[in-house]
């Protein structure tokens, strides 16, 4: 009965212990989680660039109304670009800009201006995302660019924000 | 369009007097057919100045009231065709419309078009439209008034006024051409140029525009109201058609001091067939304020990359 009794009590005391336990470890695993989050909101936080960018892009392919082009990117942030760009009514399209320890991806739109050879165009891009030391990478910025009609090169200058 | 604009567009066409005696005995030919003997005809045409507005005037409200019977949505049929249909290739568009109407009628003037073409259409890839025309310069002196690497298609359009029982037609050429852009918009201008029954030379604007999916843009265009004889009804649009493409287009380069002639590259087609084809949707706006609207699709077919 005693023996019983020790026993009860102990299994309490080890439930009592486990849920302790448990209750430390839920108590930890929060606070890893909101330091972990914290820590992310640092990391992504950490740097701000105020960032100036010129690429000139070269025609590699279109279908449609769609180009796809790569280039240099000089300024800022110096590397190469891949530009996938919609030439309608307005000009359109996605980008990657390939920098030193990674890369930052984002899409933009612009509205196409004057006529002639040289077609001048401004809008605004967004940053939406990265790899590598940018994996984190968003911001937006004002675009500016001229586009050779019957080269179907590109000028693109970039103004803005980066942050990673 | 606004009234006022079309008023001023309308006073764009340009007459001769040559024109009005045509017209003029067109008008008394089919009001009055027994006084249409080659000697009477040349009396009214003699007299025309005088004669003409009010001889016509009567017989003009009878034309009035065919033209109101055209109130109820027309029928109207949108044709588009790529010559040639390879995907992935260089190629012109071949675009055009048709309104049906009763017989012994002619549709309600015209005062705007809306026409939707289908996205991933490489126009502005087309090395089309490389100089601007101003309306200015067309007006003076038609296309030639203008660099011929502001010229986009070609077309004609077929036209008709009731005068009294008669539908007199007429068609007239059209030369698409480039325009500065317009509210920070690609423009460009439709030059009609009519010469039998009417002597008239008619511009009227297009301004190009984003367009909701499936559509890639919209060309709206604004159409004036063409003045025939005073109190006679607008000139109304039967059926155009016109290419925007290198077809029988010539441009013109610089090259070392030489002048160079080439043709423009085209329209670049996809390399994938869009769902359902290539389609094409266009509203069309009449002068008592009702509309009528049509689609259509270019097929792929069997045509691809090589």
């Amino acid at each position: 009965m005693l023996r019983t009794t020790r026993t009860v009590r102990s299994l309490g005391a080890l439930v009592g212990a486990l849920a302790a336990a448990g209750a430390l470890a839920a108590a930890l695993a929060r606070a890893d989680a909101g330091a972990t989050a914290a820590a992310r909101a640092r990391g992504r936080a950490a740097h701000s660039l105020s960032a100036s960018d010129e690429a000139h892009l070269r025609y590699v392919s279109a279908s449609g109304a769609t180009l796809y082009e790569t280039g240099r990117v000089a300024g800022t942030l110096p590397g190469s670009m891949r530009v996938h760009m919609r030439i309608a009514a307005d000009f359109s399209g996605t980008f990657t800009i390939y920098a030193a320890g990674g890369s930052i991806s984002g899409h933009g739109s612009a509205t196409p201006h004057g006529a002639g050879v040289y077609e001048s165009f401004s809008g605004s891009l967004t940053i939406s995302g990265g790899k590598g030391r940018y994996r984190y990478a968003h911001g937006t910025a004002r675009l500016y660019g001229t586009f050779n009609r019957m080269s179907y090169a590109l000028v693109i200058q970039t103004r803005g924000t980066l942050r990673y | 369009m606004g009234a006022a604009a079309q008023q001023s567009s309308a006073k764009r066409a340009v007459w001769t007097r040559a024109s009005a005696r045509r017209l003029v005995a067109l008008l008394l030919c089919a009001t009055a057919p027994p006084a249409c003997q080659p000697a009477a005809t040349a009396a009214a045409t003699r007299q025309a100045p005088g004669v003409a507005p009010v001889a016509g005037a009567a017989r003009l409200q009878r034309a009035r009231a065919t033209l109101q019977t055209t109130r109820r949505t027309l029928p109207v049929r949108l044709s588009a065709r790529f010559d040639p249909m390879a995907l992935g290739r260089r190629t012109t568009l071949e675009f055009g419309f048709s309104f049906h109407t009763l017989h012994g009628q002619v549709p309600e003037p015209l005062t705007g078009i809306e026409l939707r073409y289908p996205s991933n259409l490489g126009l502005g890839l087309s090395g089309l439209g490389l100089a601007t025309c101003e309306a200015a310069a067309i007006e003076a002196a038609g296309p030639g008034g203008c660099s011929p690497n502001a010229v986009m298609g070609f077309g004609e359009v077929l036209t008709g006024v009731v005068l009294g029982t008669q539908i007199v037609n007429e068609i007239a050429p059209i030369t698409i051409m480039r325009a500065p852009d317009r509210d920070g918009r690609l423009a460009v201008l439709f030059y009609a140029e009519g010469t039998t029954p009417v002597d008239a030379r008619i511009i009227f604007p297009g301004l190009l525009l984003p367009s909701r999916g499936p559509f890639g843009g919209v060309v709206n265009i604004g159409v004036p109201l063409v003045e025939t004889l005073p109190g006679a009804p607008y000139v109304s649009v039967i059926e155009l058609h016109s290419t925007i493409g290198p077809k029988k287009v010539v441009y013109y380069e610089q090259v070392d001091g030489r002048t160079l002639a080439y043709r423009p590259l085209g329209i670049l087609l996809p390399r994938r067939c869009p769902r359902g084809g290539f389609r094409f949707a266009a509203r069309f706006v009449f002068s008592n304020e009702t509309s009528a609207s049509a689609e259509t699709a270019v097929p792929c077919a069997a045509s691809r990359v090589r």
